[in-house]
């Protein structure tokens, strides 16, 4: 018969490997969680890291006050207590973002008791071992493991946890391993520990909690933000309307507002040149021009390359994203410093409320509309005949209009739907393409309260936009014509009902 | 940009919240009973007359300043009469159409829209065209301002855990009930065709058959139909307890079927402040021949015109008024009870208890987005209706002639929301007794307890909550009342006294207030051979 200490020793040194693992990932979830709602990764990870760090020396050294009978029973509770917070940090953090104001001291006060606890394990361990094993051998075969234990989890962390996981299920997961290493000592320890029964109903109880929590996870983890964006994030911010976020990648920087890219600094020239430059091909006119939405400045850029603009006024909701256009660096180095111009007025306000409140007097040569796309009853507003008609009534004569329309590819009836509805309130409209790499095909309605032809010249010096390509943009292909759709009014909104149908195909 | 209806923050909030409710913190919010004190009202019940200290003479004289008061004046004016006076009680006009207004937005207290009128609703289009609302098309339709037009989306429903668009309880119904849904949607739509119901219902067709659904109540034409499925039967009593705060016993089958057959699908207006858009038009139409604050408490018929004993609480002097003309547009019961001799005619009256709350932010909820109606399913109360959808961000939608003091935007996800509950007892006095034993902590409670439901994070939201207690709200047509004699002999005039209100439907309309207030209008007219033609 084997010597029972014998066979448990090596069990033992497994149980250091998961606790190594399990530890390092808590510390990588915090860090991964805290740049990715809090944005600047290094920042988040160095200090995460060296909370983390320290926290596990506090822990070595409070490990001097556990009795040396109480060892084995400590070392569960340890465990059981980390299989807790660190299991439940993810989500609980999620929802503390979510929901309170001291969101930073949460974030470094779990990444501190969790590094506590973890620091505690493996001293606790060590004297355990120690009545079996000589001290060399034991801190050689200890320590390696659980550096061992530690490169586990760091391969694991980015290539299969965070992708096939995400973050909530990941920390749920490991805490459920920490529940185990927690169940299965009280049976490693058999002759040491005393109120085993107690103890394994504790374990249990542990082990369903986060068992629970899982099942629950698996359902709503597809739906919050991890693992949402595919780059680094860099700046994140949550204003009172929206949730702004930027991240860096290889081919410059993106913006997204609530999860959905509003631009890519490296093909948003063709985007904005085809939004703005149609329009004042067509007019004659060019003193006094109107931007609603468009916080990012990138439009007004294209607006001020015309010399005769006088002045350009900025309507958008969210004082966040005008002042980031504003102050933030690149976003101001890609718009040129374009809202600092001194022809230029930026006005914090809903664009529907400002145009009905705006005198009768006050009206434009040049009217862009740069609107998120109406995915929601909120934006849909946005593209009806009653703000339609607000806004004819502040169009000189002889003005042109420039909306921003979605994809005639991907929302052939909602691009329709915008144009018809254009048409219906007192506008003859020419609806028109281009190409911008990180939409897709895209699409924009020029309009004006006149028929009126085809723009034919453009300025010069422009990367996207020339004399021989302005054919092309209004040249739609048979995938992209007309299609029958109703009107999109404030009692009915259909706008926002086809963009949902048709969107949900492709994504 | 526009808000985004639902922040990554509450998205998250909301998922991850869910199982964590117990830990919300709960703020505390305070509010008022508000309303006119009713004291005077039982006052002049028991009798009271106060001497007059002084006397006056007025060619045509309103007492009551409801939407029938006002719309009797309105009439007047359009025919250039003007010398006429109108006596409300209460400090504001308008009665159950009245509007409030609190720090963040104007609200209903109670009537809150109208359905887009017919063709044949003269009356009602004529006052809608004079305040820019309706015009006529070039192919000669009426179309409608879209600023006015309930906005999408309008109604939800909520049902399980969770919102769902509409309000007919889909989710979870068996083909059985989707079965009996149609089944009474085919006989809705066989009226409809007919065009047998109208509003007002003086328009309406009087053939044998209609008169007979008089008859029975809206529960037994149901089981005569063997429609029995309870979402059915709680989709029809919504529409009951909705329109005549009543249950499918307690009123005809005929103002059941009217409900969903008189409105031929048309579309809804409905303003931030409800029908007290309507009211602010008229009384301002009306102007200083309003005296607020003044009630009748004696009326004496004369071989020639009328004598009123008019009082006002707040300086305690009485007015002896006499009158040419008297048009009396207040409710059955308050107008028995003035003047001696009135055929006997009472309609059961409901009583509701209305509250408005005022929120600092969106309370979370699942499924489909927050609408302008929404409902409960299973709850004897009617849901409420967000005061701010119909505005652009926030604040009050100013009109013209009546600027609003606040027009910046209010914070984002800053609204006001109006909660309906009728007590729908057979027997109205209890549900009357009931009401008034409430007060305003029993109003509160019983409004959070309803939309905890389906807002688990109500209280934290809420920053306001007033009451208010209609004692008298809307008369119920019950069983055999809208085609009885009586109802017809009471909207008759009595010698000089004319009469209007919305109690000689027995049905709670604006359209039948109006209807009665321009029809004793017209009758005055007549009589004074001046010249018109009928908004009738």
């Amino acid at each position: 018969m084997r010597d029972p200490a014998r066979l448990r020793v090596p069990l033992l040194f497994l149980t250091v490997l998961i606790i190594a693992a399990c530890g390092l990932v808590y510390e990588l979830v915090a860090g991964a969680l805290a740049s990715y709602v809090l944005g600047d990764s290094v920042t988040q990870f160095s200090t995460v890291i060296g909370a983390y760090l320290s926290a596990l020396g506090l822990g070595a050294w409070l490990s001097r006050y556990i009795d040396d009978k109480d060892l084995a029973l400590r070392f569960v509770e340890v465990e059981l207590a980390v299989a807790l917070i660190g299991g439940g940090s993810a989500p609980l953090l999620f929802l503390a973002f979510a929901r309170l104001g001291w969101f930073r001291l949460l974030l470094y006060l779990m990444v501190a008791l969790i590094g506590t606890l973890v620091g505690l394990e493996v001293p606790l361990l060590l004297r355990i071992l120690r009545q079996r094993l000589e001290l060399k051998e034991l801190v050689a075969r200890v320590l390696s493991v659980d550096y061992l234990g530690a490169l586990v989890g760091s391969l694991l962390f980015p290539i299969l946890l965070v992708p096939r996981l995400g973050l909530v299920r990941t920390s749920l997961a490991f805490g459920l391993l920490n529940g185990i290493v927690a169940l299965w000592t009280t049976y490693l320890f058999d002759v040491e520990l005393p109120g085993k029964a107690a103890l394994r109903v504790r374990c249990f109880a542990v082990l369903a909690l986060l068992g629970l929590a899982l099942a629950f996870a698996s359902r709503i983890t597809s739906l919050t933000e991890d693992g949402m964006y595919a780059d680094e994030i860099f700046y994140a911010r949550q204003s009172a309307y929206q949730r702004i976020v930027m991240t860096r990648g290889r081919a410059g920087f993106q913006l997204f507002l609530d999860g959905n890219l509003q631009f890519a600094s490296a093909d948003e020239y063709r985007y904005h040149e085809a939004l703005v430059h149609p329009a004042f091909a067509v007019t004659q006119r060019h003193g006094e021009v109107l931007v609603l939405g468009g916080g990012d400045g990138l439009a007004v850029r294209e607006i001020l390359k015309h010399g005769d603009v006088a002045h350009v006024t900025l309507v958008d909701l969210d004082p966040a994203m005008t002042n980031l256009a504003h102050d933030v660096e690149p976003v101001r180095a890609l718009n040129g410093d374009s809202l600092r111009d001194p022809r230029v007025t930026v006005i914090n306000a809903d664009a529907m409320a400002w145009l009905a409140d705006a005198p009768a007097s006050s009206s434009f040569d040049i009217v862009i509309a740069d609107f998120p796309d109406p995915n929601n009853f909120s934006l849909g507003k946005l593209y009806t005949t009653r703000f339609y008609a607000l806004l004819r009534k502040h169009l000189a004569a002889g003005g042109a209009l420039s909306v921003q329309s979605t994809s005639p590819l991907f929302a052939r009836k909602s691009f329709w739907c915008i144009a018809r509805t254009i048409e219906k309130s007192g506008f003859s409209v020419r609806p028109y393409h281009a190409f911008v790499p990180s939409f897709g095909e895209w699409g924009f309605v020029l309009a004006k309260a006149q028929p009126f032809a085809q723009p034919t010249e453009t300025l010069p010096g422009l990367r996207f936009l020339s004399d021989a390509m302005l054919p092309v943009l209004f040249a739609l292909s048979p995938d992209m014509a007309r299609v029958d759709a109703e009107i999109n009014r404030l009692d009915n909104q259909v706008l926002v009902q086809y963009y949902e149908g048709e969107w949900r195909r492709w994504n | 940009m526009a808000p985004l209806e639902l922040t990554r923050r509450q998205v998250i909030a909301a998922l991850l919240g869910a199982p964590l409710v117990g830990c919300t913190r709960k703020r505390r919010f305070e509010g008022v009973i508000a309303g006119a004190n009713d004291s005077l009202g039982h006052k002049l019940r028991d009798g009271f007359k106060p001497p007059a200290s002084s006397e006056s003479r007025v060619p045509v004289l309103i007492l009551g300043g409801g939407i029938a008061g006002l719309s009797a004046g309105w009439r007047l004016l359009r025919a250039g009469f003007n010398d006429f006076r109108i006596l409300e009680l209460d400090d504001v006009p308008g009665g159950t159409a009245r509007m409030g207004e609190n720090e963040i937005s104007r609200h209903p207290w109670g009537a809150h829209y109208v359905p887009c009128p017919l063709p044949h609703a003269t009356a009602a289009l004529t006052l809608l065209q004079e305040m820019g609302i309706a015009a006529k098309g070039p192919d000669g339709a009426w179309q409608f301002d879209e600023a006015s037009l309930c906005r999408a989306p309008q109604e939800r429903l909520f049902s399980g855990d969770r919102f769902y668009e509409g309000l007919w309880p889909a989710a979870g119904a068996s083909s059985e009930d989707a079965r009996q849904l149609a089944r009474f949607q085919a006989e809705v739509a066989k009226w409809s065709a007919r065009r047998a119901f109208a509003v007002p219902m003086a328009h309406g067709s009087t053939e044998e058959d209609v008169k007979a659904l008089d008859q029975i109540s809206m529960a037994d034409w149901l089981a005569q139909r063997k429609l029995d499925s309870p979402r059915l039967r709680w989709f029809v009593e919504y529409a009951t307890r909705d329109d005549f705060g009543a249950l499918l016993e307690d009123v005809s089958a005929w103002a059941g079927v009217h409900y969903f057959a008189s409105r031929q699908n048309a579309a809804f207006l409905t303003w931030p402040e409800g029908n007290g858009r309507l009211v602010a038009h008229l009384a301002q139409a009306i102007g200083p021949r309003l005296t607020a604050g003044c009630a009748a408490v004696e009326v004496t018929l004369q071989e020639r015109g009328a004598s009123v004993l008019a009082f006002t609480p707040r300086t305690g002097r009485a007015e002896r008024i006499a009158a040419g003309q008297l048009i009396v547009a207040l409710p059955r019961s308050f107008a028995s009870r003035l003047i001696p001799r009135l055929p006997a005619y009472a309609p059961p009256v409901g009583a509701w208890l209305v509250v408005n709350l005022s929120l600092s932010k969106a309370p979370r909820s699942r499924g489909f987005p927050l609408a302008w109606d929404n409902v409960l399913y299973g709850s004897r109360s009617l849901g409420y209706v967000n005061a701010v959808h119909q505005l652009d961000a926030g604040g009050c939608a100013p009109f013209p002639g009546d600027p609003c003091g606040r027009k910046a935007p209010s914070r984002p996800g800053e609204m006001v929301w109006t909660w309906y509950y009728p007590f729908t007892d057979s027997d109205p006095h209890a549900g009357r007794a009931k009401l008034s034993s409430m007060d305003w902590r029993a109003c509160a409670d019983l409004c959070i307890a309803d939309l905890r439901r389906a807002h688990p994070d109500i209280e934290e939201c809420v920053t306001r909550l007033d009451a208010w207690r209609w004692g008298h709200a809307m008369p119920r047509p019950s069983p055999g009342l809208v085609f009885s004699q009586a109802r017809a002999d009471a909207a008759k005039p009595l010698g000089d006294i004319h009469f209007a209100h919305t109690d000689l439907s027995a049905l709670p309309l604006f359209e039948e207030a109006q209807h009665h207030g321009v029809r004793a209008a017209e009758e005055i007219l007549r009589k004074r051979g001046l010249p018109f033609e009928s908004l009738l």
